[in-house]
């Protein structure tokens, strides 16, 4: 992937350069295997880095608009994912559990960060 | 993980934000606190930044106007100034009355406008389509906008 964004962002934080390309190649990799949304856990693992730092460097690829931060709803029991949300005020609006028919209180959901990219540039990239 | 085990939403919806939404922020309080004490220098200033950008976001939501109180400035305004144009019209004002009402329905809508923007009701981006139809004179008396033509 070499999008003009990504190349930007990493022009404007040249001290993040290096890790900024191996997240690139990271995201690529995920992307082409088919997985919908990026960990920051799964990316920390992979690049050796904290869960924050990584969540750090993918919220800064959020901030530039090549991802876009979005929240996964998880049932705790089955672990199945009820929905996804572009925003924190969209967690008012969840879904029915449908393998638990259930409407689950919150303790019984599972909040999990995630990066989606923004538009299909970085699909076609990967 | 992919899109694939996602539920179809059902009509059945409850509300249980205020949980939900504490379990995300709390989340994001987390990676944010683990990445402040990285030690890597870069990573440090990079949560400063974004630390600081999201205050400034938050100073600009909060200079925002409360929408309710935007609206009823607004209708007030409006009805004001279209009665001043009418008792005008009904007493035969001069040509200067006449003009002065109109200059001053005309300030009513640009404040309607402004009140709309600040409140948050219309996006900016909406405001520099509109003001992109203005005389380039007109432009150039708020550089703002004009920037972004």
């Amino acid at each position: 992937m070499s999008l003009p964004k990504f190349e930007h962002v990493k022009r404007n934080h040249p001290k993040l350069a290096d890790w900024l390309d191996q997240l690139n190649v990271y995201i690529c990799t995920q992307l082409s295997s088919g997985a919908a949304f990026l960990l920051p856990k799964l990316a920390a693992a992979k690049l050796g880095l904290t869960d924050g730092e990584a969540f750090i460097l993918l919220e800064l690829l959020a901030r530039e608009g090549i991802l876009h931060r979005v929240y996964n709803v998880r049932c705790r029991e089955t672990d199945t994912l009820l929905a996804t949300v572009d925003s924190i005020d969209a967690l008012d609006d969840i879904p029915h559990c449908d393998d638990c028919d259930s409407d689950h209180p919150s303790s019984d959901l599972r909040v999990e960060i995630a990066f989606k990219p923004v538009g299909d540039g970085l699909m076609r990239a990967a | 993980m992919t899109d694939s085990n996602a539920k179809k939403p059902t009509a059945l919806k409850t509300s249980r934000s205020s949980g939900l939404q504490d379990q995300a922020n709390r989340q994001i309080a987390y990676y944010i606190g683990v990445a402040e004490k990285s030690d890597k220098p870069a990573i440090q200033e990079l949560v400063l930044r974004l630390a600081d950008e999201t205050h400034q976001d938050q100073r600009r939501l909060r200079r925002r106007i409360n929408p309710f109180v935007a609206a009823l400035l607004a209708i007030a305004v409006c009805v004001g100034s279209v009665w001043v144009c009418t008792y005008n019209a009904e007493q035969r004002s001069t040509p200067t009355e006449v003009c002065v009402s109109v200059i001053a329905f005309i300030l009513a809508i640009a404040l309607i406008l402004l009140i709309a923007l600040l409140s948050g009701v219309v996006s900016e981006s909406v405001f520099a389509k509109l003001f992109a139809l203005l005389p380039s004179w007109m432009r150039s008396l708020w550089p703002r906008f004009h920037d972004k033509d």
